[in-house]
């Protein structure tokens, strides 16, 4: 069963634009390949809270996807090894729009 | 002896009708404290379905170094 997963990817801050677009598409790439890939969003440079690797500053990318259970671990284990990736999480995705509606309009006999 | 007459505290998430979500650094940071603890649903008034919710979320946030785990000026 496939299920939507959403990854948030924090690439060095110090890398230039080029260098972090080509790593992005990379990532892009290896998610149209294993999962059925959707679309990226772009948060910019931030501030991080706290030093990651000696790096102040971190370049947040949202990549949402759908796949098999297997796609994140395999994912992981891409990310584990690209240098320019500071830290990246990858959770199941809440669609809290697509939930089904909880009221049922009552029946006849619960309306008397 | 009396009690004070209290204001009784309505869940914020409910009344907005929003769910936490870790991605959001704005509401994240409104519900830890400056040293960046998570403030307990006693203070914030918060509901017991959505504090749950509300941990997992910062807790995640504090991971992607979007809050810190203990504030810069008392590390």
């Amino acid at each position: 069963m496939k299920r939507p997963y959403e990854s948030i990817v924090i690439f060095d801050g110090g890398l230039s634009d080029d260098a972090i677009s080509g790593e992005s598409g990379k990532i892009e790439e290896f998610l149209s390949k294993n999962a059925e890939f959707e679309s990226t969003a772009v948060w910019g440079k931030r501030h991080l809270a706290y030093s990651i690797r000696k790096k102040k500053t971190g370049v947040y990318h949202l990549f949402l996807y759908k796949g098999e259970g297997n796609v994140a671990g395999k994912l992981e284990k891409f990310l584990k090894l690209n240098e320019a990736v500071l830290r990246h999480l990858s959770v199941v995705r809440v669609d809290r729009a697509a939930k089904p509606a909880l009221a049922v309009t009552p029946s006849a006999g619960e309306q008397a | 002896m009396y009690r004070k007459a209290r204001m009784k505290k309505v869940c914020w998430f409910d009344q907005n009708s929003l769910e936490p979500d870790y991605k959001d650094q704005r509401m994240m940071e409104s519900f830890i404290t400056e040293r960046g603890k998570i403030v307990p649903r006693r203070l914030s008034g918060v509901c017991a379905k959505h504090q749950k919710q509300l941990a997992v979320a910062i807790k995640r946030a504090r991971y992607l170094a979007m809050v810190p785990f203990v504030a810069e000026n008392i590390k």
